[in-house]
C-alpha cells in the first residue's frame, strides 16, 4: 500500500464539477490517469465518480511528500506524451466545466483501514 | 499508514468497496487541532462499525478551513446498517455530543461515489519521490 512505501505527507484533493451526461467521458479520463500518475511521480489514491445524489461532482487524490514534489509531478504532466493527449481530450470534449483543489495532510492513523465488522466493507 | 496487517496487494483486491462516501468539512478554522482529535476518534469507531476508512484528511496550503473524510462500503445498505451501529455505539456517541459542544464543524456536504476501476490506491512509480 502507498502509505508505506512512501511518505504521503500531502493530498491534493480535487473536486470536478462534471458534465453529467459525460459522465462514461470522464471515466475514460480517470482510468487514464490510473497509468500517468503514478509513472509522473504521484500516489494515487483515487479517483471517484458520481454514484448515488449529487450526479456532476467527482473527486481525484493524489498523494505527495511536499509541494516540491507536487511541482515537479506537474512539470512531469507537461512532457508525458498521454497525460498531454488526456487533458486535450478533456478540454475538446468540455468533460470538466470547473475544479477546485485542496492541499490537505493526512490524519494520522486515518489512512486506509479496511472493516473489521466481518462480512462488510 | 498504522495499518496493522497492511497487505502486499491493493485493498481493493481484499475488500469490495463499490461505493465511497466522500464528507467535505467546512470546520471552523480556530479549531484544526479539535478537528484532528475527531478525526484520530474515528479510527476505531468507523471500522469497528463496518466502515473502510480511506481517510482523514486536515487542511495543509492554502485553503485553511476544508478538511475531508472518505469512507467506503460495498452497497448503500451498508452504510445505512454503519450508520446505525454507529447511533449505539459509544465511542461515536460520546464524539459525536463533543462536536455539537465545540462547533468545530459548520458544515458538512456528502457525495456518493464509485471508485474507478484501476485508480485505487497506486503508489509513485519513481523511486523514492511522492
Amino acid at each position: 500500500m502507498a502509505a508505506e512505501g512512501t511518505a504521503m505527507t500531502i493530498t491534493c484533493v480535487i473536486r470536478y464539477q462534471i458534465d453529467p451526461f459525460q459522465r462514461d467521458g470522464f471515466k475514460k479520463y480517470a482510468e487514464n490517469w490510473g497509468r500517468i500518475i503514478p509513472r509522473c511521480g504521484g500516489n494515487l489514491v483515487g479517483y471517484f465518480l458520481p454514484y448515488e445524489g449529487t450526479n456532476d461532482v467527482a473527486w481525484g487524490l493524489i498523494a505527495f511528500d511536499s509541494l516540491a514534489s507536487y511541482e515537479a509531478y506537474k512539470n512531469r504532466l507537461r512532457v508525458d506524451p498521454e497525460a498531454r493527449e488526456n487533458f486535450a481530450m478533456a478540454q475538446t470534449k468540455r468533460l470538466i466545466l470547473r475544479e477546485e483543489r485542496n492541499f490537505v495532510e493526512v490524519a494520522d492513523g486515518t489512512f486506509n483501514l479496511p472493516s473489521t465488522l466481518a462480512g462488510t466493507a | 499508514m498504522d495499518r496493522v496487517d497492511a497487505p502486499a496487494t491493493p485493498a481493493t483486491e481484499r475488500v469490495i468497496m463499490t461505493i465511497t462516501c466522500v464528507i467535505r468539512y467546512q470546520i471552523d478554522p480556530s479549531q484544526r487541532d479539535g478537528f484532528k482529535k475527531h478525526a484520530e476518534n474515528l479510527i476505531s469507531v468507523i471500522p469497528r462499525c463496518g466502515g473502510h476508512l480511506v481517510g482523514y484528511f486536515l487542511p495543509y496550503e492554502g485553503t485553511n478551513d476544508v478538511a475531508w473524510g472518505l469512507i467506503a462500503f460495498d452497497s448503500l445498505a451498508s452504510y445505512e446498517a454503519y450508520r446505525a451501529r454507529l447511533k449505539t455505539d459509544p465511542e461515536a456517541r460520546e464524539d459525536a455530543a463533543m462536536m455539537q459542544t465545540t462547533h468545530m464543524i459548520l458544515r458538512e456536504e456528502r457525495n456518493f461515489v464509485e471508485v474507478v476501476e484501476g485508480t485505487f490506491n497506486l503508489p509513485s512509480a519513481l523511486g523514492g519521490k511522492g
